[in-house]
């Protein structure tokens, strides 16, 4: 801990000495200190008297990102974490850490490259960070102080991975027929080899998009996770190629602006040096429509996705449903460890996931019964539609309507139907009321999954939310807000076990009749967009008819002061 | 309305894939029932004129069973497990073997079904009219001691010791070799050379080592001494005369053998690969069954481990019966 202060203090001093004499160096980050304290209701302690009534933790933390240029052409970015947890004496429980280093330069016009960690994507399919199908559904009301702490404590960047990774960008400008075309190729070590274990885990990548006469695009990727045999004594390699193309089209008709996507390709998973594993092949294919004006939007997907697509790129999930949640870990009278809740998805950042996973990930079919995996998850076929209007700024609507079905069934030639819809609106009230910054959103989705069959085989899940919220600028840059979400899941689905090739072995039934509430109310004061400090008392109440023991009723009181610089 | 049916017409060609992922439910959930009653191929067997017979049955599902075949009279039990959705003559078939030993005698058999996943049985019967001969033109019987103990296999055994044929638990026939003492002043209780040119069958044994299989039935009363362990080790040593002079050389020629602590309850069969038993004298490296000399069985016990009334202790015991070599298996998996 002392060598650290030390090292990052003579780095400070020789840089700040570089600042005297030219701006090569500036800061950026983030500051944030966050406090909660939660405390089990009276209803909960009815049936659990070994659980401790109050829980609370909280910390301050700085994130100080410095940029330091040393000439016109090369940026090294590094940032590093101070963190002081509110426990123990002070000095006890505090660490620096390195959570970014990055390195950029141009090395001539039309060619860059990166080196350290990075943010990567290419498309949907071949390397990209989908957001949980439950949180994307919550997060039209969403609550701002959870948001901004689960999105920066790990890293989440729009749909991008923080990878390890060397990537290089070239561009090229034309002036006949083609514009311009890119390339980008990166390379990325998402595992290293294990003593007497697993060997080393690349990922490597190629992005050439043509821009054509500015209304057409097309677009190649290739994207190969690969094991390095030298670095292991285990003989069975893994390797996952997939390549995409992409065709983009835009144009201006009758006011609207038509924009056409298509996306098709085709995956592969093996293991090298081994007869008995399954070699599994499928394609993909992803077309897309969206025509919008001021007013309204129209968004068209139809979606097909083969049931042996496979993609560690594209079908890494950001929560980890096999971690334990940070708040009352262990409840009841038996103490059982309580699996992740609404609430957590919402609210804690320790159950979501920073690193690529090389096997399917589990998820849990309460929250994400349709696309655990976004638009890569396999054997779906479909169509998705999105209408949005836009009334004068004054009221936003929006409706979702979706339908897939499986490809294949599993366990059974019966298929799963899946469908979702929503709808939503923002009504802005300070356009027709007194209250300044005022705005009231509410927004209900379902989703349902059927199967039909014999007795064993039916399959009838429905998952309802209801979330709202009312915010109002009351004084002068304080603000108020309620956020309500109701989570209703009731029905059965099954639970598939996979082997280590994705092989489904088995499956395990599920039967569901939960309610989740989660109300807040809070206080906000903006600094400005970016800096605020905001207090909020949560209420949950987690009822489960099938298993008691999952029953959960706690409040919590929750203080963020979130600084952007 | 094209676009439905452009998926729909996909949605088709492509439901022509694999039927479906992973296992069936019905196999997984699906309830039990039994479709096609159990029966046998035949209520009547001789397996001394035809080779084998099966079982037939059919489940509504896949499901783990096992058939077990018990003789009435010997108490021999032979048991067929599997996993799958019914009995036929590839998955279910019994040459008249056994599982537990003793052999099968002619005698009538219960038989009877029973699953992992279900508490559900069913039973039928058959008749065992000629039992299996496990002595054929490719195994070599040494004895099975049914016209009594060969006086020319020379043996000791101590004077607090006793060997005798009996027959009132015999593994294979009528009679067998009872060997029962102890000893505390020695760890040999008794042993038998079973030289060659005494042996029932003359040696035909195969050169190769790796093909050639010793088999022997042994009883134990799994009877434990003060420290709970077995208060007798059966060794079997093997002698060979690699220069055919009619004699072992112990300077010279080779002897293979090892130890085997006698722990259990009942009788047992005792196969052991010519090519896995260790050497415990160097004469020519070289595993040469068709060179062996004489088959020397010793039953020992820890001197050291009697009580000072030793008669009272339980007795160091190893009784022997049908002693045996066959060719590419062990007896029990011919």
């Amino acid at each position: 801990m002392k060598k650290n202060i030390i090292i990052f203090a003579c780095l400070i001093m020789s840089l700040d000495a570089l600042t005297q004499t030219k701006s090569k160096i500036w800061f950026d980050g983030k500051a944030r200190a966050i406090y909660n304290r939660d405390v089990l209701t009276d209803n909960h302690l009815e049936n659990d008297t070994v659980s401790s009534l109050h829980q609370s933790s909280g910390y301050t933390a700085l994130d100080l990102g410095v940029h330091f240029n040393p000439n016109d052409n090369v940026e090294v970015f590094s940032e590093v974490r101070f963190r002081n947890n509110f426990e123990g004496f002070w000095g006890q429980d505090n660490f620096v850490e390195l959570r970014r280093l990055s390195l950029k330069s141009v090395i001539s016009d039309g060619l860059s490259i990166e080196l350290g960690d990075i943010f990567l994507k290419q498309s949907k399919f071949t390397l990209y960070n989908y957001e949980s199908e439950i949180y994307e559904r919550a997060s039209f009301v969403g609550l701002r102080a959870y948001d901004d702490l689960i999105n920066s404590e790990n890293l989440y960047y729009k749909n991008f991975w923080r990878m390890h990774a060397f990537k290089a960008n070239m561009k090229l400008d034309f002036y006949n027929y083609i514009d311009a075309i890119s390339l980008d190729f990166f390379t990325s070590r998402i595992k290293g080899q294990q003593w007497l274990g697993n060997p080393e885990l690349l990922m490597t990548g190629f992005t050439t998009n043509a821009i054509i006469q500015n209304d057409f695009q097309l677009q190649f990727n290739f994207n190969n996770s690969f094991e390095m045999k030298s670095t292991s004594l285990q003989s069975e390699i893994i390797r996952n190629p997939i390549f995409s193309f992409i065709f983009l089209f835009k144009k201006k008709i009758n006011g609207f602006n038509l924009k056409l996507n298509n996306e098709v390709g085709k995956s592969s998973l093996f293991w090298e040096n081994s007869q008995l594993t399954p070699k599994l092949e499928d394609y993909f294919n992803s077309f897309n429509v969206v025509l919008k004006n001021k007013f309204l939007k129209f968004n068209t997907t139809a979606l097909f996705v083969g049931p042996d697509y496979r993609s560690l790129g594209a079908q890494t999930k950001r929560i980890n449903f096999n971690s334990a949640p940070s708040a009352y870990r262990y409840i009841g009278n038996i103490q059982k460890l309580r699996p992740i809740s609404f609430y957590d998805i919402l609210s804690d950042p320790q159950i979501y996931n920073q690193n690529l996973s090389p096997l399917m990930m589990d998820h849990n079919v309460k929250y994400e019964p349709i696309s655990p995996f976004g638009d890569a998850t396999p054997n779906r076929i479909g169509i998705k539609n999105i209408i949005s209007y836009n009334h004068n700024n004054f009221v936003y609507l929006n409706s979702k309507l979706n339908f897939y079905s499986e490809i294949i069934g599993q366990g059974t030639n019966e298929k799963r139907n899946f469908s979702y819809a929503s709808a939503s609106a923002t009504i802005q009230l300070d356009k027709i009321t007194n209250l300044k910054n005022s705005n009231l959103k509410i927004s209900y989705n379902q989703s349902k999954v059927d199967r039909s069959g014999n007795d064993y085989e039916q399959i009838d899940l429905t998952t309802n939310l209801l979330s709202y919220c009312f915010n109002v600028e009351f004084f002068k840059k304080t603000s108020f807000n309620f956020s309500g979400f109701n989570y209703i899941a009731k029905g059965n689905e099954f639970g598939t076990i996979r082997n280590d090739y994705t092989e489904i072995l088995s499956f395990s039934e599920i039967i569901m009749d939960s309610n989740e509430n989660i109300y807040s109310l809070g206080l906000q004061y903006d600094f400005n967009k970016k800096t605020y400090f905001n207090i909020q008392y949560n209420f949950t109440n987690n009822t489960n008819n099938i298993n008691s023991d999952e029953d959960l009723q706690f409040n919590r009181i929750l203080f963020v002061f979130n600084i952007d610089f | 309305m094209k676009t439905i049916k452009y998926l729909s017409i996909l949605l088709l060609i492509i439901s022509c894939k694999d039927d479906f992922e992973g296992p069936s439910l019905n196999d997984v959930f699906g309830p039990f029932e039994l479709r096609q009653d159990f029966t046998n191929s035949a209520d009547t067997i001789n397996f001394e004129q035809e080779n084998s017979m099966f079982f037939q049955a059919e489940f509504s599902k896949v499901m783990n069973w096992k058939i077990t075949i018990e003789g009435n009279i010997s108490g021999s039990r032979k048991e067929i497990i599997g996993y799958s959705k019914d009995l036929n003559i590839q998955n279910s078939t019994w040459n008249g073997n056994t599982t537990i030993l003793p052999f099968f005698v002619s005698e009538n058999c219960d038989v009877t079904l029973s699953f992992v996943e279900s508490d559900t049985t069913f039973s039928t019967q058959l008749y065992v009219s000629g039992p299996k001969q496990y002595n054929d033109e490719e195994s070599v019987l040494i004895t099975d001691f049914e016209g009594g103990f060969n006086p020319n296999f020379t043996n000791f055994f101590q004077s607090t010791c006793t060997k005798s044929i009996e027959s009132d638990n015999p593994s294979e026939g009528n009679r067998y070799l009872k060997q029962i003492g102890w000893c505390d002043w020695d760890w040999l209780i008794g042993y038998i050379d079973f030289y060659t040119q005494h042996w029932l069958e003359p040696n035909t044994l195969s050169p190769d080592p790796s093909l050639t299989f010793l088999n022997l039935m042994i009883y134990s009363d799994s009877a434990v001494n003060s420290l709970n362990e077995p208060n007798t080790l059966f060794k079997i040593e093997i002698y060979e005369d690699e220069n055919l002079d009619n004699y072992y050389d112990s300077s010279s020629e080779d002897m293979y053998g090892l130890e085997i602590p006698v722990n259990w309850n009942g009788w047992k069969m005792i196969s052991l690969r010519y090519s896995d038993i260790p050497s415990l004298n160097l004469g020519n490296s070289v595993q040469e069954p068709d060179k062996v000399f004489k088959v020397r069985t010793l039953v020992l016990s820890d001197p050291t481990m009697w009580s000072s009334t030793p008669e009272s202790d339980p007795q160091a015991r190893a009784d022997i019966d049908y002693l045996i070599w066959t060719k590419n298996q062990p007896i029990l998996e011919k």
